[in-house]
């Protein structure tokens, strides 16, 4: 009996191969969006704890030479003489093989802090220092070898054979062993000509890039979500035109219970079938956009991963299973009507109930609830999916209100039909323009967050990069000095860390020059901030640690060398760390001896001034003119932001392919509403043409209504989600152009994937339509 | 061609020529299928209908009526022969040709109804008129209330019986005033007084207006009503 049931249900795909393909397409395509960025995901983590052992070196307090050259051995004798625990480091480039450039880390295994050598017992092995690590993706030839600690980019050798690899004598640093031992001299007063260069500020990569990898499985399940609409546009429909031969089936004596057991086996074996073809999909995408991910977290969070893409359990395991399961859910619903309908079935209604509309409203408020009470970035994420899913239940009573309000305007017998008609559909048509609505308002919503974005920025560029020339001056400026001439306005920028309310921060200084009355505008502050800045007693921080530690204009905040009310805040996008501005002669109170480790100039003449200055000595890699820095921040800032435009795209084109099979799948029951009219002297061509319309009527009203829900995203992306994440809030931008455009493509989209059934109506034999009138309709 | 524009017809033809039939068919072939193994459907069927004239077409199942009356729509296209429909031979139109002469001088009333369902009865009834450019308000009033369709115009289809969809279907075919008026089992779905009724009431409007009804159905009872009877059996014309 079994086998005669299956061979009933397989008869159903084999007279319906559109349908089949159209289901097993879904799925893939569903799990493809799911597991390439579920693999991007894997490969960024697993990059970033990689990357997180390379810096522990990078944390670690250490002494360099006051003048930036090389520390001997002499001096790590004389420290380790005089009972300072110290490591040597060196790095520099290393070319394991022609065209390979590495940088290699050299570290003295023995005295090195634990976790620097690759090899937990730097004893065990003798042999291994003699040997040079390299990662596990470059090959290893003669006294190389390979280890999984060894992040991508990086070599390390024992401190011995990097000097000799690098042709070095000396070392960049030495590391300052903690913990020091007690009666420790001060290094400082052993060797006067070194510098204590505190730990980085704690801002662990790993952190940082959660909320994008974040954003990026957002995305993921988003395009999921528009996959699992294909998925449940077709399974409805196949079971919608099962559900005679189930009552039939029925009817003859097979039990219920097997009959939906069967189904639901057929689905789970389609589903994973084309899971797998998904997870082949999904590496491909992932191997594409991988390089993208790479720069984009460099871009963003200096965080260095490789772009290779391993396949890992975790994801190609998971999209195989989220594929069954979400097309079984996806699915549950047809199923259960079908397999609870009556023996003999009978034509079911679809009525748009009050349901939809009271969980769309619901989940509205429940979406502004959690924007103006979560206070997460989870909240933050929430938000959105409530948000999205609330329009998404609300689209179809959206689309029939503005169909009905826009019948009057309808002129002649034609137009009004294709209104009605459009209205008529939208139950056939909801699931698509559900998807379609879903894909167009994450355009709008992240196309004008990044947009905001980018404006904000390039103006927060032009008004930061005021000096027209950037001297980077590891000697603190002396030699500079001596070679700017009356025309030129020096502004050092000096700089300390410290921890500030809780939150890693820098304290810069700032000199007075109308520069910083001028170009760096408050976002909020006293109308005196500057004057009383100089004065020494008020601090103006940025946007990042109001945020974070909650003070802001008026409040007192904490300085190592006492008290400062906050007198502003200013904008500073893509700084992690908190910052505070200073007059000069307070931070060199608070850091006595700090040099300016870059000097900006104000000059009429910046490129015949760059001239002057190397002729004078300076290097030329030293100096940038203005315009160099801005191109080089705005393309980075471009970078940043192509994984997203990539998602996006991809995003609107699974809703394309949601029309297209919902197109595909009802176009045998589009045939007998068509019919009349062809009989009442309406050609082929004719119907095809007003079928085009109607799908481009319904893209564009869901475009109307995904461009509401658009902004609202942008809305809680700017306001909750950035601020969550990134500690800063960004103006928003409106740039209709921009929307235009997106709902053009969202209806060019829609009418591209309408072209094909339109074309096929267009070609349909008369002979199907005059037979048409004679079945039940 | 309406009512008075076919009597114009009639008293500007030249004297001595007949005025032009409703619908001439003559030696009509169809079958189906490709040339090896074609199954023919007619064969050599010919017959004519006047003006005001109604014809019932019967047969057993199988015989071709339906696919003669879809020929004579224009529905489908004749191997050979040919169809005049007021003298003009519909064989060697186009398909913009056809839906043409769907849209202005034919109506088709069908077993199914196959009225527009996302459209009010109000409005399927005056849609192929208005298709054609020949809305006639008071005349849609006049046939609404005549079918006994008044209160019900904001309805859709498939909130009203199956009777009153077909005394739609009527309604929209005669909103046209064709030339001639193509039903296919109309009363196929109703019961028997329900199907008198609908019978009776496009015999009436037909008288009224002049057209020709050519009228598929298998009732005896409803062909006895028609004034003339065209029997297929097997593709040909032939005797009950």
């Amino acid at each position: 009996m079994i086998r005669a049931v299956l061979g009933v249900f397989w008869s159903h795909w084999r007279r319906n191969r559109v349908q089949l393909a159209t289901l097993v397409l879904g799925i893939a395509l569903a799990t493809a969006l799911w597991t390439g960025v579920q693999a991007i995901n894997a490969e960024a983590r697993a990059g970033l704890e990689a990357a997180a052992r390379s810096a522990i070196a990078a944390e670690m307090p250490r002494l360099e030479r006051r003048d930036g050259g090389e520390i001997t051995v002499e001096d790590f004798v004389a420290l380790r003489r005089a009972g300072v625990l110290v490591a040597p480091v060196l790095s520099g480039p290393f070319q394991p093989r022609p065209g390979t450039t590495l940088t290699l880390t050299g570290i003295d295994p023995l005295t090195a802090p634990a976790g620097l050598w690759p090899q937990a017992d730097a004893t065990a092995d003798p042999a291994a220092a003699s040997r040079i690590f390299l990662p596990p993706d470059v090959a290893a030839g003669p006294g190389q070898a390979n280890h999984p600690a060894v992040p991508e980019g990086q070599a390390i050798a024992d401190i011995g054979i990097a000097q000799r690899e690098l042709g070095r004598d000396g070392f960049d640093a030495l590391i300052l062993t903690p913990p020091q031992p007690l009666g420790a001299p001060d290094p400082q007063a052993v060797l006067p000509g070194l510098v204590q260069v505190a730990a980085a500020a704690d801002t662990d990569p790993a952190d940082l890039t959660q909320s994008f990898r974040l954003n990026l499985t957002a995305f993921g399940a988003l395009c999921f979500i528009v996959g699992l609409f294909i998925v449940r546009a077709t399974v409805g429909l196949a079971m919608a035109q099962r559900r005679r031969t189930v009552g039939v089936l029925r009817a003859l004596g097979v039990p219920l219970r097997l009959v939906g057991a069967l189904m639901l086996a057929e689905l789970a074996l389609i589903a994973a079938c084309a899971g797998l073809l998904g997870v082949v999909l999904g590496y491909l995408l992932a191997t594409a956009l991988m390089p993208g991910v790479s720069l984009t977290l460099d871009g963003i969070y200096g965080a260095r991963i490789g772009s290779a893409v391993a396949l890992r359990p975790v994801w190609w395991l998971g999209g195989l299973a989220i594929a069954v399961l979400g097309t079984l859910a996806s699915a549950a619903g047809p199923l259960l009507r079908t397999a609870r309908g009556p023996v003999i079935a009978a034509p079911a209604r679809a009525r748009p109930g009050w349901l939809p509309v009271a969980a769309g409203l619901a989940l509205l408020a429940l979406s502004a609830a959690l924007a103006v009470l979560g206070g997460s970035l989870t909240a933050g994420f929430a938000a959105m999916a409530a948000l999205l899913l609330g329009a998404a239940a609300l689209t179809p009573s959206g689309l029939s209100l503005l169909l009905r309000a826009a019948a009057p305007l309808a002129r002649g017998p034609v137009a009004q039909w294709t209104l009605a008609e459009t209205r008529a559909q939208i139950p056939q048509m909801s699931l698509a323009m559900t998807a379609l609505l879903m894909a167009l308002s994450a355009n709008i919503g992240v196309g004008t967050m990044v947009d905001s974005f980018r404006r904000s920025f390039s103006d927060f560029i032009d008004q930061r990069l005021a000096a027209e020339l950037y001297v980077a001056t590891p000697d603190g400026g002396a030699a500079l000095s001596a070679l700017l001439g009356d025309d030129a306005r020096p502004l050092p920028i000096t700089w300390a860390d410290a921890e500030i309310a809780g939150q890693p921060s820098e304290i810069y200084a700032v000199v007075d020059d109308p520069t910083y009355r001028e170009d760096w505008p408050l976002l909020t502050g006293a109308p005196d901030a500057w004057d009383r800045l100089y004065a020494g007693r008020a601090t103006i921080i940025n946007e990042q640690l109001h945020y974070r530690s909650g003070l802001g204009p008026g409040d007192m905040v904490t300085l190592p060398d006492g008290p400062a009310e906050i007198v502003g805040i200013i904008a500073d996008y893509g700084n992690p760390l908190g910052k505070l501005l200073v007059s000069q002669p307070r931070l060199d109170r608070i850091a006595p001896g700090a040099v300016p480790a870059r000097i900006a100039i104000r000059t009429d003449r910046p490129q015949a001034l760059r001239d002057d200055l190397i002729a004078g000595g300076i290097p030329a890699d030293r100096i940038a003119l203005q315009a160099e820095l801005k191109s080089v921040s705005l393309r980075i800032f471009e970078r940043t932001f192509a994984v997203t435009a990539a998602l996006n795209t991809l995003t609107l084109a699974v809703a394309g392919f949601a029309v297209l099979t919902s197109l595909l799948t009802i176009a045998d029951s589009r045939l007998p509403r068509l019919a009349p009219l062809w009989s009442m002297g309406l050609d082929r061509r004719h119907l095809a043409r007003l079928e085009l319309v109607r799908v481009t009527l319904s893209a564009a009203l869901t475009a109307m209504l995904a461009l509401p829900v658009g902004l609202a995203l942008c809305w809680l992306l700017l306001t909750v989600v950035n601020v969550e994440a990134f500690g800063w809030r960004l103006p928003f931008r409106a740039d209709p152009g921009a929307w235009l455009l997106l709902m053009g493509l969202g209806c060019l989209a829609a009418v591209l994937a309408a072209l094909w059934p339109a074309w096929r109506l267009s070609r349909i034999s008369p002979r199907a339509l005059s037979e048409v009138q004679s079945l039940d309709q | 061609m309406n009512h008075p524009d076919r009597m114009r017809a009639a008293k500007t033809t030249p004297q001595g020529a007949a005025p032009p039939r409703a619908l001439q068919v003559e030696h009509l072939r169809k079958s189906y299928g490709r040339a090896d193994s074609a199954v023919p459907v007619l064969s050599d069927v010919s017959f004519t209908l006047d003006f005001g004239e109604t014809m019932a077409l019967t047969g057993e199942s199988g015989s071709g009526k339906t696919t003669l009356l879809h020929l004579v729509a224009g529905l489908d296209r004749p191997d050979a022969g040919q169809i005049r429909l007021v003298g003009q031979d519909i064989t060697g139109l186009g398909e913009r040709g056809l839906a043409r002469l769907r849209r202005h001088r034919l109506a088709l009333i069908f077993q199914q109804f196959n009225l527009i369902p996302s459209l009010s009865v109000a409005d399927n009834l005056s849609f192929h008129a208005r298709l054609a450019g020949r809305h006639d308000p008071a005349w849609i009033a006049a046939l609404t209330a005549r079918l006994g369709l008044s209160g019900l115009g904001a309805r859709l289809p498939d909130q009203i019986s199956g009777g009153q969809r077909q005394r739609v279907a009527i309604g929209r075919a005669m909103a046209l005033r064709p030339d001639l008026l193509l039903a296919d089992e109309p009363t196929g779905n109703l019961d028997e007084d329900t199907a008198q009724q609908v019978i009776a009431a496009m015999t009436g409007l037909v008288a009224e207006i002049g057209c020709a009804l050519l009228l598929v159905t298998h009732s005896e009872r409803i062909a006895a009503q028609m004034g003339r009877r065209l029997h297929l059996s097997h593709g040909r014309v032939g005797p009950r």
